[in-house]
């Protein structure tokens, strides 16, 4: 499908971010503008203090810009309240962290519920059934009534996509999710993302890894707040592997800002 | 929502160290509060009970000379008098063996004690008493030890031990026990007080006041003071009690007011702990309430779960607070109750006292944590999940960091010790409030004691005597003297003459009443009188009519140095006196006045007589003084001299000071629970330091930090906070000290001096270093104990 006529999902506009701190006034965000459609798998990636982190703070509303818009499905949310964009980000915006970030004393399963508890969304009794049906997709059943802290990095992380699937958001970002992983979980991790966006899900996420933002179709390049120009690449060649080693989805090179990839087989999770 | 509170309720679990702090911060307030307000409602339910129960007298008149039954006939017919009863107050010497030593005892005899109508004197156990026959009140039995029912005691009568059988034990309404008293009490007929050779008449007056309001029982005093007079006697005494009063019902609300105002500060000050804690435990969690945030949940939905989790605190602190508040209460009112013979029924809940704790233990923390939870959930996502790593925070944009950071030359640790301690301002104020807070009330409460020590050492150092003895009639100066002079370990003997007065300003009309006064007539050359002046001068070889007055009984009748008054002793006309000083005295409720017993003598006609033996021992040392006080009056009583009372120094002094001293007792009780306010927050705050910089103590251990280094960096910052607060507290405690001494003086009618307890300034130093070290050990040892890898791994 071509998704170049789908409406923007995140519309960023001349985004400034100015920060102020002991030591004077930071500009990390110079002006920069991005737009992703529905269905993309964007990386972006940049030296550290780039302000990567920043602009992905910015799509999730964790941060607000100085100045500039930031659209998400239709919906400005750089000038929302703060209650009313926690409820739109728990419904609209699925966000998976560098460090998991699990509440530490509630279950697998009951991290997974409590976004749909907070937004109050599904009867109760569907929480349970969609929960577990999230934990299926992420490998992590058997260790539903686990607490994080007995879990391996690989296994929290893949909780913690979970969660972020909870209120079922078209828009999932990850800032570094696989930056503590080793090597292969997080390339079982990826993987994952990968399955998602084949799903239909848009999926942004911040990386440092090399090998995995090659395999990414569009990755954005920001330096000293800005942009890149040409720096922008679309993977040639991108395909998305099953942990078998099969192909379950690819694409071909396509200039220009962003295009879905084709439509993958049947996947299994993979296991990380 | 039960997901959200089930994480509230685990979180609570399994941080238990954290939950047992929050849940004793909230409990002690609610405790002291519950035991204070448990302890007054029981106390003012019983007294009043006790006194209604008893059918009280409510004025009380001392005459001399005693009244007979024709004339107590003729006061019960008095215009407003519903009712009256004659009394006859004794003393005797008693023991309950023969070969014990003989001690003073009171002995009270009425007109029938099985008709008895007003104060009612009940029978416990026995039966009341026949002919050469005594019950004893029931508050002296254990102290005093008497002999069973049944057995003999010994009375002193001419010297000769005569026995008396103890027929029962009886409770007295008004009766009280040690330390308020040194002897006990036996009640007896009147014909068994004439057979010990006392007078059977009435020599006090129990009058039931007719519709009783203060105008009618001051009016009704007045009256019959007039028509005793008018018969010869005079009215030496006159006390009013309203009817549903206990005659120490004034003393007991001014110590349960002083007792409500310490539970209030307790109060108050678990609620600071509360506020610094739930600031603390807020902190810790921004991470996760960032994360709650970036999934849906609405800062309403999150400031709802935590408020919730400090509702949850409460409940479990009531668990504590309830039953000890409970029990405590009442064994609180048994005790102070029992110390002035008023019963209190068995243990018993008090839905007042459990609605008032329910309350405070609930509201009051929610209160407290309402803005640091607000505050705390306030945070940004941004702020609450960009948190990893050490970060910087704003450390070092203040002024004090900066002036923190010029201090050169501690050892490193120290200096980190130093600076750590300012790096929350906020949280380490709170802290020092507690503790400053402890501070100035413990300091104030010594204080409190040092100065009325320090006023009845002043008052009995004035008087100079050791060794008191009160003659049952005059005797010659130059009889006594030699007699008492040839004890051993006598050093001085002085007699003076005591004599009840009327008094009254020259100018004042008729229609101002006279005011009762006692005069002491003292030798001109008297070593001991030394008094305390307030005004004027003292009494010079060469004065004629010069007196020295009570600065108090100046006050009232508004007389000044310089100025005159009358005394009027009964015979013969009013003399007039001029005032030359005011003296700070104590003794006899204020109503006290010295002049020269010549001139005394010669209004009263006993020239080189005296009515008490004031003595100066060498040694004298307690024992010395209960030594002498025997032999002096064996050596009198072997002369054929009658004694009436004797009285030593350090045990008047140690009887006034008993009160006091219960008083101080329970005030510090008090003080040691805020103390312990003040401790749990100072651990709770380094705790949560400790927690709160785990990531800096894994990077100190990875660049080489030993336990030790880091152990010293903690108990280094708790005890700084510590002795910040002694230094704080100083100062706050003179000014404080004096206002509490003032207030604590009026609550309970003694007029003493502000003396501040220097040394209370360096007991306390002891004891915050000491509660510092101690409340800084653990959360130090569990720093220590943090490794590189469990405090750097992400959690």
């Amino acid at each position: 499908m071509n998704t170049m006529s789908l409406p923007d999902l995140v519309h960023v506009d001349t985004v400034r971010k100015n920060y102020t701190g002991p030591a004077g006034d930071v500009t990390v965000l110079k002006g920069v503008s991005l737009t992703v459609k529905p269905g993309e798998f964007v990386g972006v990636r940049g030296p550290s203090g780039s302000g990567k982190s920043t602009l992905i703070n910015m799509i999730t509303g964790i941060d607000r810009p100085t100045s500039g818009a930031v659209t998400i499905a239709g919906t400005r949310i750089d000038t929302m309240s703060e209650n009313t964009l926690a409820r739109f980000r728990g419904l609209k915006i699925g966000v998976i962290f560098q460090f998991f970030q699990l509440l530490p004393t509630l279950t697998v399963l009951e991290n997974t519920l409590l976004p749909m508890e907070f937004c109050r969304v599904w009867k109760p009794r569907e929480r349970a059934e969609r929960a577990f049906a999230l934990l299926e997709q992420v490998g992590l059943t058997d260790q539903a009534q686990k607490l994080p802290n007995t879990l391996s990095g690989g296994q929290q992380q893949r909780a913690a996509i979970a969660r972020a699937l909870a209120n079922d958001p078209p828009l999932l970002v990850g800032d570094e999710p696989t930056g503590n992983l080793d090597s292969r979980t997080a390339d079982r991790v990826f993987q994952l993302f990968a399955d998602l966006v084949a799903q239909g899900k848009t999926f942004i996420m911040v990386t440092h890894d090399n090998e995995l933002a090659a395999r990414i179709p569009r990755v954005i390049q920001v330096q000293d707040g800005v942009l890149l120009e040409g720096h922008e690449h679309h993977a040639s060649e991108y395909r998305a592997y099953s942990a078998n080693g099969h192909v379950v989805g690819e694409s071909h090179g396509l200039s220009g800002a962003g295009h879905a990839m084709s439509a993958p087989a049947a996947s299994t999770p993979s296991a990380a | 929502m039960g997901l959200a509170f089930r994480k509230i309720w685990r979180d609570m679990r399994n941080n238990l160290g954290r939950t047992a702090l929050v849940v004793a911060s909230i409990a002690i307030g609610v405790l002291a509060l519950g035991l204070i307000v448990a302890g007054r409602t029981l106390m003012a339910r019983q007294m009043i009970v006790s006194v209604t129960a008893s059918h009280p007298t409510t004025l009380q008149l001392s005459v001399s000379p005693p009244i007979d039954d024709a004339t107590l006939r003729m006061i019960r017919r008095q215009p407003g008098v519903a009712g009256a009863r004659g009394v006859i107050y004794s003393g005797i010497r008693w023991k309950p063996t023969p070969d014990a030593e003989w001690a003073d005892a009171t002995l009270i005899a009425i007109e029938d004690f099985t008709t008895q109508t007003y104060d009612l004197i009940t029978l416990r156990e026995g039966a009341w008493p026949g002919t050469n026959q005594v019950v004893i009140e029931h508050s002296h039995v254990a102290p005093y030890g008497p002999p069973p029912i049944g057995g003999m005691l010994y009375v002193d009568v001419n010297d000769r031990a005569k026995p008396l059988a103890l027929a029962g034990v009886v409770r007295d309404p008004k009766a009280i026990g040690p330390p308020f008293t040194s002897q006990p009490t036996f009640y007896l007929t009147r014909d068994t007080l004439a057979n010990l050779g006392r007078s059977d008449r009435f020599n006090s007056l129990q009058i039931e006041v007719a519709d009783f309001s203060q105008e009618r029982a001051d009016a009704l005093q007045h009256s019959l003071t007039t028509r005793l007079e008018d018969l010869g006697v005079a009215v030496t005494d006159a006390e009013i009690t309203a009817p549903d009063r206990h005659f120490l019902q004034d003393v007991m609300d001014g110590v349960t007011m002083i007792l409500t105002v310490m539970a209030l500060l307790s109060l108050g000050m678990s609620t600071i702990l509360v506020i610094n804690t739930i600031n603390a435990i807020l902190a810790q969690q921004v991470p996760q309430i960032g994360i709650m945030k970036t999934i849906g949940g609405l800062r309403g939905q999150i400031t709802g779960l935590y408020l919730a989790g400090v509702v949850i605190y409460g409940l479990l602190s009531l668990l504590i607070a309830m039953p000890v508040g409970a029990y405590g209460g009442w064994a609180l009112a048994r005790w102070m109750m029992d110390l002035i013979n008023v019963t209190v029924s068995d243990f018993e809940v008090l839905p007042s006292m459990l609605g008032a704790q329910f309350v405070t233990g609930l509201i009051v923390p929610v209160l407290a944590a309402f803005w640091p939870v607000v505050q705390g959930v306030g945070i940004s996502v941004r702020e609450a999940v960009s948190q990893y790593g050490l970060g910087t925070g704003n450390y070092g944009s203040r002024w004090i960091d900066r002036l923190l950071a010029r201090v050169q030359g501690l050892p490193r640790t120290w200096s980190m010790a130093l600076r750590n301690t300012f790096r929350r301002m906020s949280r380490a104020a709170l802290t020092e409030v507690t503790l400053i807070g402890a501070g100035v009330i413990f300091m104030m409460v010594i204080s409190a004691q040092h100065s009325f020590e320090s006023t009845l050492a002043m008052i009995f150092r004035g008087f100079g005597y050791d060794v008191i003895i009160g003659f049952t009639s005059w005797q010659r100066i130059d009889r006594v003297t030699p007699i008492l002079e040839a004890q051993p370990n006598v050093d001085r003997v002085e007699l003076w003459q005591f004599a009840n007065a009327q008094t009254r300003r020259p100018e004042d009309p008729a229609t101002v009443a006279d005011r009762e006064l006692l005069v002491r007539g003292i030798p001109r050359d008297t070593e001991l009188f030394t008094p305390e002046l307030t005004a004027g001068r003292g009494l010079l070889p060469d004065d004629d009519r010069a007196i020295l007055l009570n600065q108090d009984l100046a006050g009232e009748m508004g007389v000044a140095v310089g100025q005159r008054i009358e005394l009027d002793f009964g015979d013969g006309p009013a003399q007039t006196w001029t005032v030359v000083g005011l003296i700070y005295d104590l003794a006899g409720r204020g109503r006290t006045a010295y002049l020269y017993r010549d001139i005394l003598a010669r209004d009263l006609g006993f020239v080189g007589r005296g009515s008490v033996a004031e003595i100066r021992l060498e040694a004298n040392s307690l024992g010395a003084q209960l030594e002498a006080e025997r032999e002096l009056r064996q050596a009198l009583e072997a002369q054929g001299i009658g004694v009436g009372f004797t009285e030593t120094q350090l045990v008047a002094r140690g009887e006034a000071g008993a009160q006091f001293g219960i008083l101080t007792t329970i005030l510090l009780i008090m003080t040691a629970l805020i103390g312990l306010v003040g401790a749990i927050g100072l651990s709770g705050t380094l705790s949560i330091n400790v927690l709160e910089r785990r990531r800096e103590i894994g990077v100190m251990r990875a660049v080489g930090a030993s336990s030790l280094d880091v152990g010293v960096v903690f108990m280094g910052e708790g005890l700084l906070l510590g002795v910040a607060s002694w230094v704080a507290s100083v100062p706050l405690a003179v000014v404080a000290g004096q206002w509490f001494v003032r207030n604590l003086n009026e609550t309970i009618g003694f007029n003493g001096a502000y003396y501040f307890a220097e040394h209370s300034v360096w007991i306390w130093l002891a004891i915050v270093v000491s509660l510092s070290l101690l409340a800084s050990w653990l959360p130090a040892r569990r720093a220590a104990g943090i490794s590189v890898r469990e405090s750097l791994a992400y959690e």
